[in-house]
Order: structure tokens, then sequence, then C-alpha cells
């Protein structure tokens, strides 16, 4: 019991018992009116849920806002849940302040180091109805989780099982979905890969689910992320023509108009059911079947359970696969597990001893020039990234990976990392007085992956694969383009930033991917397309683009109904039904 | 093979732009000045004309092997008309580009027969220093837009080719020379780099160890480590010490991957190492710290007086080491940590703070 407490007695009375102590936990993403403030997801397995984030580029953002009933009137403290994504000895970057009904607390918040709640201060409410109001100091991504007014002393639970149990308690929001939906075939993440899975299902008569974690769909080649789809089409030009993009440099705002494209046609299948701004978040598999994914909407929390007999793992990162068990690596394997040398940049390309390096992630921008002078505040807190690196738009190697940060576990300091050096490079640059002009146009705030989790298939394609040309008895995606496999510039040069990277390529001929790097070793009915396929490390350097992803999900929609036909797994398709299937697939030409 | 010129040394590369009648660039140290003779070594096909080219190497008074030679004479061709190109190419001994040198009286020539000016000599040389160039992944017919340049609006007439040759291409090339560059790249990054492995590996197996391990290139440093065993290691260590501080990174990695479990059994290695963590980059002091279980205890207390250049990463490997193993936390080691706990500058100290206070507990 706190202090203050029997000078609120009366207040109390209006509670169901004498002691009972009202509190009222508000997730920042399920705000009625978000502003300029952003939602994001994307770190939700690491640090517990989505959360808003003001992504100004260095303008504050318009204050978010939203109301909310309390039990009972009275004297609350305030927690708010949130992170001080740059520590050290500067002003943090992303500060704001709360405001509850007119009264902004004075605690300036976004101060304190990892995610943690921050007391934000005590307040006396007058109103059952309140309104919350967060309002953006920086513009330099400031985040806020969730925000907690109790009149208990005790503080929020720090993180963990506990605080998740805790935020489940709070919300009374039950761990399993009360809604339980059925379909043909589930298919998570709307990348490339899993748009053109739905749709090659969807013709075929199946009744799809397309799970997707944002608003729009795509993946990185979205207008959010911006990469533009290289590759060829293989037998599935037709499919992949509705949602692919057009060449334009990485970044450009082209991709809008390809969004367009993509988000009307994926739409225009009655057969496929789009559940957008919905992210999995389990999956159970018994007896090595998979029996439903649980998804949840980034928003509002509403949770839905997924049945099929089929699922389609699309996610880039291979958590359906990773939640049910299904055999999976990450990192780089040893030259000689599959014999991937290429002697003229030996570790550099394949090393000796296996080790945990993978491709790196990126963040593209732009700049914009304007008419008139444009101010850049200073970003001390950048500058241990940036450096004296100058730079006035980013690209593909504006990459990072390090062998101390996991690239899907610690996805959130890498974005964070990318965002220091885009920061500060491009304050460098404005010190100029040719780029006083320039103004940053665009900075994605979602971190786009090269590679994760690779889910371990009845095949494992690899270099030697595009090396031998090895055709399959199923070949079901082709490719002619190089493969690049990249590595961080500072490895072989000390001097250089460690957020760029160089590729090496090596020209093939065409190569081929047979259908049983598509499917689960270990979990029956599991398919995969898009960067989780079943590949080594070197072997992910070729079709890890998109339209090569692209035609990894077709073959897997098709063979999914295939798999309806016959009420079989996907491995029975290669086993006995193989020339139906591949029949199937030269029809799409 | 005499040297007749005087070469200007530069800080980390080793170059002369034009001088008197020939233009020469060498990215090596002396050992130009050390070549007492030369032997033929062998010949790899020109795929323009199938001519053979004869590779010699240049060897020392001692007889040691100290670099590859070709002279070259190769027709380049572009529009069905083909003229000499005149370079002679040096190769180090695992088949890295060192340097060439081409004569003012036979100069390299651009489109319409110029003369190389020395600026376009310059960039041939650090055209060949990239052999990650896209020259190395480009047919011959892919180096030009399809369409001629007058269909693409571009200016005909001087310097025709060289307008329509592709974006990505014409920057890495000299202007007006595309065939010149593409041609010599492809000869100096072609079959002749494996050729001179595998001679070198033939003739010189047996010394490869100890002419490589303390020479001054890290190519060869490379090639040295790639033939030692565990026992070559323990044999060498102090030469290994030196190397793993004075490295690059992707080399200090591989070394330190390579190491045998017990290198850093020994107090005084251990010490060596740990020493230079302050100094060495990020990813290879994930190394030292994920190496802590082989180190000699004494890593520990080094490293408690370097938490400030952890990353946050790190830090927890480092923290969840010393929870795993109380002992090895000695006095000094709890006091270097406090001190962190204490600190405004380090972007981490909240978790040692957590650290120390479940300790507490
Ligand atoms: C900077 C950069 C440049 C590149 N350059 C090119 C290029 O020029 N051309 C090219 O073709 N490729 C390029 N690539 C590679 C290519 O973009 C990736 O390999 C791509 O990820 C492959 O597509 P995908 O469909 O497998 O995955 P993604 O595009 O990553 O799509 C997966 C989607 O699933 C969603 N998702 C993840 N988890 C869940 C969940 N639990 N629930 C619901 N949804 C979820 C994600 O939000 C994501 O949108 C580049 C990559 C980067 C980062």
């Amino acid at each position: 019991m706190f202090k203050v407490a029997g000078f609120f007695v009366v207040i109390q009375l209006i509670t169901t018992s004498l002691f009972a102590q009202s509190s009222l936990l508000i997730e920042a993403e399920s705000f009625m009116n978000k502003g300029g403030w952003l939602t994001d997801p994307q770190f939700v397995e690491q640090m517990g849920s989505p959360y808003l984030i003001a992504h100004g580029m260095g303008v504050p953002v318009e204050a978010a806002s939203t109301l909310a009933v309390l039990e009972s009137i009275g004297r609350y403290h305030v927690w708010v849940r949130s992170k001080n994504w740059v520590p050290g000895n500067w002003k943090a970057p992303g500060l704001f302040t709360l405001m509850v009904n007119d009264f902004t607390l004075p605690k300036v918040l976004g101060a304190t180091p990892g995610w943690t709640w921050e007391y934000a201060g005590e307040i006396e409410i007058g109103t059952s109805e309140i309104k919350l109001e967060l309002s953006d100091l920086t513009g330099f991504n400031g985040r806020c989780d969730a925000i907690y007014l109790t009149q208990s002393s005790e503080k929020p639970p720090q993180g963990g099982e506990s605080l998740l149990t805790w935020r489940q308690d709070q919300l009374k929001e039950a761990w399993n979905p009360n809604e339980e939906l059925a379909y043909d075939l589930v298919v998570v993440g709307g990348g490339i890969a899993g748009c053109a899975a739905s749709i090659a299902a969807a013709e075929q008569g199946m009744k799809v689910a397309l799970i997707h974690d944002r608003p729009i769909l795509g993946g990185n080649a979205s207008s959010e992320i911006r990469v533009h789809t290289l590759g060829i089409y293989g037998k599935f030009e037709r499919i992949l023509k509705l949602i692919d993009t057009e060449h334009y440099p990485n970044g450009s705002p082209q991709a809008k108009a390809d969004q367009q494209k993509r988000d009307n046609n994926v739409k225009s299948y009655q057969n496929i059911d789009l559940f957008l701004n919905t992210r999995a978040y389990d999956a159970v598999a018994e007896d090595n079947r998979i029996q439903y994914v649980d998804a949840r909407h980034t928003s509002s929390g509403e949770r839905k359970r997924f049945r099929a007999p089929w699922f389609v793992d699309s996610t880039g990162d291979g958590w359906i696969g990773f939640w049910t068990g299904a055999k999976y690596s990450y990192g780089r394997e040893s030259v000689d597990t599959y014999g991937e040398a290429w002697e003229a940049w030996g570790e550099l390309w394949s090393p000796e001893q296996p080790d945990n390096i993978v491709m790196g992630s990126s963040v593209l921008w732009r700049t914009t020039e304007e008419t008139e002078v444009q101010v850049f505040p200073n970003v001390p807190w950048a500058m241990e990234v940036a450096k004296d690196h100058k730079a006035i738009a980013g690209e593909w190697y504006w990459e990072f990976s390090r062998n101390d940060l996991h690239q899907i576990e610690d996805a959130e300091e890498i974005r964070d990392h990318m965002l220091r050096a885009i920061f500060g490079s491009f304050y460098n640059a404005k010190q100029d007085e040719e780029n006083s002009l320039l103004r940053l146009e665009w900075v994605s705030y979602l971190v786009g992956k090269r590679e994760s989790r690779r889910l371990v298939g009845d095949h494992i394609f690899t270099f030697k694969d595009v090396v031998d040309q090895t055709k399959f008895p199923d070949s079901v995606v082709m490719e002619t383009r190089e493969i690049d496999v990249h590595y961080q510039n500072n490895l072989t040069d000390p001097a250089e930033p460690d957020f760029l990277s160089t590729a090496l390529f090596y020209k093939t001929e065409k190569y081929y991917i047979p259908y049983r790097s598509l499917y689960s070793k270990n979990i029956d009915n599991l398919f995969m397309a898009g960067r989780n396929f079943s590949c080594s490390h070197v072997g992910l350097g070729g079709p890890r683009v998109m339209r090569t992803t692209g035609q990894m999900g077709a073959a897997v929609g098709f063979a999914a109904s295939l798999c309806m036909k016959y009420k079989v797994g996907p491995r029975l398709i290669y086993k006995s039904h193989l020339s139906e299937y591949m029949e199937l697939i030269e029809q799409q030409q | 093979m005499k040297m007749a010129l005087l070469v200007l040394i530069l800080p980390g590369l080793l170059t002369s732009a034009a001088q008197g009648n020939r233009s020469f660039y060498f990215l090596m140290g002396n050992e130009l000045e050390l070549v007492s003779r030369h032997v033929p070594a062998f010949s790899f096909p020109n795929l323009n004309n199938k001519v053979e080219h004869k590779v010699c190497l240049l060897l020392g008074s001692d007889e040691q092997p100290l670099l590859f030679l070709a002279k070259i004479s190769t027709p380049v061709c572009a529009d069905g008309e083909c003229k000499l190109a005149h370079i002679n190419v040096y190769w180090d001994l695992q088949g890295n580009y060192s340097g060439y040198e081409a004569s003012n009286e036979l100069p390299l020539t651009k489109h319409e027969h110029d003369p190389f000016l020395e600026e376009d000599y310059q960039k041939l040389h650090e055209l060949l220093m990239n052999s990650n160039s896209i020259l190395g992944r480009r047919s011959i017919t892919e180096l030009v837009d399809s369409k001629p340049a007058n269909e693409l609006r571009l200016p005909s007439g001087v310097d025709g080719v060289s307008s329509a040759t592709k974006k990505e291409i014409k920057s890495v090339v000299i202007q007006g020379a595309l065939y010149t560059s593409y041609t010599i790249w492809r000869l100096v990054h072609g079959e002749v780099v494996d050729k001179i492995k595998s001679y070198y590996q033939t003739h010189y197996a047996s010394s490869l160890i100890e002419n490589f391990l303390y020479a001054p290139y890290e190519a060869y440093q490379f090639a040295a480590l790639r033939a030692m065993d565990s026992s070559h290691i323990m044999e060498h260590n102090n030469r290994i010490i030196a190397l793993f501080k004075e490295s690059k990174p992707l080399f200090r990695t591989y070394l330190f991957k390579k190491l045998p479990d017990n290198f850093l059994n020994n107090k005084e290695v251990t010490k060596e190492v740990y020493k230079s963590f302050s100094a060495i980059d990020i990813n290879s002091k994930t190394l030292l710290i994920q190496y802590l279980n082989f180190a000699n205890p004494a890593a520990v207390q080094i490293l408690s007086s370097q938490i400030g250049q952890m990353s946050r990463n790190q830090l927890r490997s480092y923290l969840k080491f010393l929870s795993g193993d109380k002992t090895v936390v000695s006095k000094m080691t709890k006091d270097n940590l406090g001190r962190v706990a204490d600190s405004e500058e380090y972007n981490h100290s909240y978790l040692v703070r957590e650290f120390l206070a479940l300790d507490d507990r």
C-alpha cells in the first residue's frame, strides 16, 4: 500500500472492495488516433509487444491520442514502458511526454536504457473517462510500448515471462484465441513468396488464409521497404507479374505504384482471406503435424486461431517452423560440409570452420532537394556509428551484420544501428554547403532482412547445385541471376564503416531448385517458400531474390493443391504424384 | 631482369607513375631489387587469339622465389579492328596482381589510337587491383548497350564506343579504352591465378609455411596458416600472437578459429592475447569472450578492465560466463565491475548494475 492510500479511501468505496485498487494497462499500439506515430510489430518476440514509434526523421511527429475508461477515479501512479534506444553521454534521441486529460506529466520519457517501465509520476484523476496523449519531442524514434495507470505502489514486471503473463492478465487476454477459423491452406508472411503461394493455391480452388503482419503486401518489395524484385519468372510469369516490381533503384518511391498493383491483385482473389496487420505468434504441432497457427492483430490485440491441413512458412524468418520444431540452420556451414569452396574468395565466401555469420540487414533511405535551405539537427548519439562517413542516400550495401548479433533476436539493435548510421552520415553530409537544400525524404523504419533461419527440407540446396547446374526430376524453380554473397567491408579494411558491405558475384548459367527444398524434412504438413527455404548459407546467395522466391511460392501453392486432391503431405507429391505436379507447373507457362 | 629505375615508395603502397620511358606500378616491397634471375614457369592461353603467354618465376640470389612475371602482347579487338597492347604484369606468389609496367615506346592506346595518359595508367592500376571487378562477370558482348550509339542518341564519333558502354561498366574502365581495360583485366585475373598457385604449391610445398608465415603480406600469411595444423601453431606461437595483434579482422578471425583448444592454457599466452582486447576489432572481441572457457582464468580479470569496450551482447556473454563460475571473479574483477556499474560513460552499465544487484541477493 502506498503512503497516500488512506487519504483516498472515499474514492475507493466505489470499487467493489475497500482495498481493491484499480489499474489500467493501455497498449500504445491500440491508440485510437496514432497521429504521426507508427506501429512497429517487428520485435514482438524479443520485447513482448508491438509498440508506437515516432519516426519523424528529425522532425517531431504529430501527437497520438486515445480515450480510455478507468474503473475508479482517484490518484494514480503512471508507468510508461519505453526505451532510451541510444543510452550514452548525450541527450537521449527519442524523447516524449505523456498527457493525461489536460495535464502533461513533467517527466520526460524515453530516457532510460533498455526496454523498461519508466515512472512518469503520480496524478489525481477526476473522471473515469480519460484522454491520453503522447507528444514526441525529438522526431528521432522515441518509442512507447504501453501505459500503465495504477493505484497500487507495485512496479509492473520488468520483462520476460512474468511481463507476458502479467500483460495478459491486465488485458484480460487469454493466450489462446477464442475464435477459430478453418482453411485448406494457411500461408504466413505476405512477402512475394507468400503472395505467390496464396495465388497459386487459390487458383487451384483452395481456400487460403494469408496472414501478414503489415498493412500492405510484398515484404521487402513493399513500398515500406522498397527493394525491387530481381530474377527470372521461370514457369510462373503470369502469377509473378501480378505482384513483382519494375526495375527502379532500391528505395525509389516508384515502389508505390507496384504496391497498389500487388494489393489489388491479391485482394481480387475471392478464395484468399487476407489477414493484414496480423502477426502469427505461435504454432503447435502434434505428431509432427501442425495443428494450428495463432495470430494477433498488431493494433487491437484480437487473436485468431487458424487451422488447416497444410501450412506455408513464408515469414522469411522461418517462424512457423521454429515454433513447431522443424529442423533449421543459421550461419555459415564449413566449406567442406557441402563442398562450397570458391578458391578466389576463401573465407569470405565459405569458411573452413562453421560460424554464426550471415548476410546482414538493411534500412533503405533517400533524400530530396528542396528550394530552401533545410536544417538537420545535431545527432551526437549517431556519431559513434557514422563516424566521419558522409552520405546523401542509401542502397543495398548499407548493410549490417556482426558476429555478436543475431538477425532475429537482435533485429531491433540492428535496425537502430542502421538508423544511427543514416542520421549520422546525413548529418555529416549536411555540413557541406552543397547539401544545404537536401532533406531526408524517406528512411524506412522496417529492417529489410536477407538471411536468418533456413528451414531444412528433404533436399538442402547448395552452391554445388549451382556450379554443377544439377537438373533435378523435381526442378520447379529456375534462375539465371548471379549468386552473390555479401561480407562487411570492415572485415577486410577496419577503417571502413561497419554498416557497409561488398557483394561477391558468381556468374552462372541457368540453375535449378528442386521441390524437395520447399517442404520440411520433419514437419509433415509444412511447406516453406522464400528466403527461409531449405538451403545452405552460400546456397541462399542466388535464390533469395524475390522473383526466385516468388517462383518458390507459386511452386508450393500448386503442390499444396495436389496435397488437397490426394489428401497427402508434401513429400508424397514428390514420391507418388511427381509427373502430375510437373505437368501442372508446365501448364502455367 | 635489371631494374634501372628508382621506385617511389608511398606508405603501404609502393607505386610509381610514368617515369622516363615507362609507366610502372608496383604494390609490394623491394622484391624487384632482389631479383637475380628468372626461370620459365608455365604458360597460359590468351582467349582472344589462343596465343600462349609465358610466365616466369623471378628468383633472388638465394634461390628464394619472389614474383611471377609475364611479358604480354595481346590483341585488343573492337568492331572488327584489332591492335596490340604490350604490358609486363607481376603477380605475387599466390597469384595476386602486384603491378605492371608499360613502355612509352609501345604505349597502351585508347579509341582512335590515342596513347594512354598518366592518369589512364593510374586508373588501369587501380582497376587491376580490384580482383572483384564487375569485368570478371561480364562477357565481352555484355559491355555495351545492344543498341548502337546513334540509336541511343549519344554523340557518335570520338569516344563513340565508350558512349554506349553500360553505366555499371563505364565507371570502372578507362574512358575510351573499354576493350583494353577488359582484355588486360581478364588476363591478369584469369586462368593464370590458379596456375601460379599450383606451380608454387608443386615446387615449394615443403617450405611454404616458413616462407609465408613470417612474410609481411596477408595473402602469404593466409596461405601459411591454411597449411598449418595444431602442432605447427604451437611451434610458432610467438608469431601467431604477433599476427593476432596486427592483422586485419578477417585474418584475425580465421586465425582464432584455427587455434587449438590448449593454445590459451598457458597463462602468459592468455595474457598476451587478452591484453590486446581494446585494440582489436569487435568481431574478434566476441571470439575472445566466447573462448573464455578455454583460456587461462587470468583472462577474466584482464577483460574486467575492458568492459567499457564491450557491446551489449558481448557484455551479456561475459556476465553469463561470470555467473556460471563465481570462482573466477577475483576481488579486482569485482571492483572493476563496480566501477563500470557507476559509469555514466558506458552505454550498457545498467546491465552491470543488474548483474551486481542479482549477485547481492
Ligand atoms: C536492402 C536489400 C536489398 C536487396 N536487394 C534485392 C534486389 O534488388 N532484388 C531482389 O529481388 N531481392 C533483393 N533482396 C533480397 C530479398 O528482398 C529478400 O531475400 C526477401 O526477404 C525475400 O522475400 P521473402 O518473401 O522470402 O521474405 P520477405 O520479403 O521478408 O517477406 C516476409 C514477410 O513476412 C512477414 N512476417 C514475418 N513474420 C511474420 C509473422 N510471424 N506473422 C505474419 N507475418 C510475418 C514480414 O513482415 C515480411 O513482410 C534485398 C534485400 C535487402 C534487405
